[in-house]
């Protein structure tokens, strides 16, 4: 009997399937990170030291641990300790959702503190609520602030998310390796994969470079499109 | 000094703060009428500036009672926001809105804290933008503005609330000496129409000519209170009257 070890059209349809499905899965991570991460990045900024505390212990534990480990603990972890049986999918978003919101808690929190201290003092001194004062005022500006980076730890999150292979999830990675078990050609679909790993991400900062490029032009538009929250408003 | 108690707008009594083992305020009591233009006036570490943020609860006192329009405030209420919309606060670094235009900064708290509507709200900005003389920039952004212009707004963005008192915390310490005059007409048509004031500042020109009652601070007391002749004349205090011989 024959093996056949030919790469077809179909597999690297396989593996473009993939790389979707790797976009995909980076931008729900990133989604719930950020939601996460907001609420865990206030917390680093409050003058309440339980709540300091707490989040001050997540995001050091979070990202001073290999995102290997903790998808790992996720795995093998949650059937044990909750009984429940989770799909690879649920277990990747888990795992990769809780990892962005430790790296981007730390980058709200940088980005609240670069608020200058007089924005809030007008806020506070025109009869401004604390939620008020946040909403209109600080996260608007603290926007600027953390947008940057944060979009710079997505297109990491990207590469990162090729770990969740491991676990048996199929993504790039994954589907890759599962073609090269058939055809016995590692080099070349490694290397294939290499390159939509790179091609997703240099646009992504091709993208980054355009947008978040502060000069004299586009700074005034950046201004107005960070002004989200208030436009509704006023 | 008689109090006439109908006409008393603020009052405080027994003022005291410490910033750990610094006495910032030691039993500081005073009182203000409406209409006064109250002049706080002394050098750099008396208090002035803290005082002034005590009395819309910027900063928390401890112990000492703030009472407006005979009503006692406690500066630690969850309403407090409520209390501070009857003052209005010029920052001696303007604290404009980096990310809103002119207008936008002026609507901004009268939409969501007056909760008044978008036309309302608008038609008072431009009102007052016209005041300050600064229509033509309502589109503008703080950044694309002078330290002098800057200022104007933010008097405008604090009459917008329709404040019953206007707190002033060195405004023209951080201008350049060509602007002051522009916010100094200002004020000084605010004062004509009678609005409440009370203001820090080094600047002796509001001492002199705008005043109704100087009062110098050193060291977190009151040290001597009087009407501008008397203080920049006849001082009382020696301590007044080194100040005044350093400054002036």
């Amino acid at each position: 009997m024959q093996l056949d070890t030919v790469i077809y059209w179909y597999d690297w349809l396989f593996i473009l399937k993939g790389a979707g499905i790797t976009l995909f899965l980076s931008l729900n991570a990133m989604g719930f990170g950020s939601m996460l991460g907001l609420i865990i990045g206030v917390m680093r900024t409050s003058k309440l030291s339980i709540l300091n505390y707490f989040s001050w212990i997540y995001t050091s534990l979070i990202r001073g641990t290999p995102l290997l480990i903790q998808l790992f603990l996720v795995y093998y972890g949650l059937p044990v300790f909750f009984g429940i049986n989770i799909s690879a999918y649920v277990t990747a978003l888990v795992g990769l959702a809780v990892y962005s919101s430790a790296f981007l808690a730390e980058i709200v929190k940088s980005g609240l503190q670069a608020v200058d201290k007089g924005q809030k003092d007008a806020a506070k001194a025109l009869g401004m609520t604390y939620l008020q004062e946040f909403r209109y005022v600080v996260l608007p500006q603290a926007l600027k602030v953390i947008l940057p980076p944060a979009f710079g730890f997505f297109i990491q999150l990207i590469k990162d998310s090729s770990l969740v292979a491991i676990i048996g999830f199929i993504e790039l990675t994954r589907s890759g390796r599962m073609v090269i078990a058939r055809t016995y050609k590692p080099f070349t679909i490694y290397f294939g994969i290499m390159f939509i790993y790179f091609i997703i991400c240099y646009v992504l900062s091709i993208i980054s470079r355009k947008y978040f490029e502060t000069n004299r032009i586009n700074k005034h538009t950046n201004l107005k499109t960070l002004k989200m929250t208030t436009n509704k408003v006023i | 000094m008689v109090i006439d108690r109908n006409n008393i707008l603020l009052e405080l009594k027994k003022i005291n703060k410490r910033f750990g083992d610094l006495h910032v305020l030691n039993d500081v009591s005073m009182a203000v009428k409406q209409g006064e233009i109250l002049v706080i006036i002394g050098p750099s570490g008396s208090g002035k500036t803290t005082l002034l943020r005590c009395i819309n609860a910027l900063v928390i006192i401890d112990s000492g009672e703030i009472i407006v329009e005979n009503k006692i405030i406690n500066p630690k209420s969850r309403d407090i926001h409520n209390l501070r919309e009857n003052f209005g606060f010029i920052f001696q670094s303007f604290n404009l809105f980096f990310h809103l235009t002119v207008l936008e900064n002026i609507m901004l708290a009268q939409r969501i804290v007056k909760k008044r509507n978008v036309k309302e709200a608008k038609d008072k900005s431009f009102f007052l933008l016209q005041k300050v003389g600064l229509k033509d920039k309502a589109n503008s952004y703080p950044s694309q503005l002078s330290g002098g212009q800057q200022q104007r707004i933010a008097i405008a963005r604090a009459m917008a609330m329709d404040p019953k008192l206007l707190l002033m915390d060195e405004i023209t310490s951080a201008l350049d000496p060509e602007l002051v005059s522009e916010v100094m007409d200002v004020v000084i048509e605010l004062a004509k129409e009678g609005m409440t004031m009370i203001i820090v500042t080094h600047e002796m020109g509001f001492a002199k000519n705008l005043a109704n009652r100087i009062i110098f601070m050193d060291k977190g007391r009151i040290i001597e209170q009087g009407n501008p002749k008397k203080i920049f004349n006849n001082p009382e205090q020696k301590r007044t009257q080194d100040f005044l011989n350093k400054i002036l």
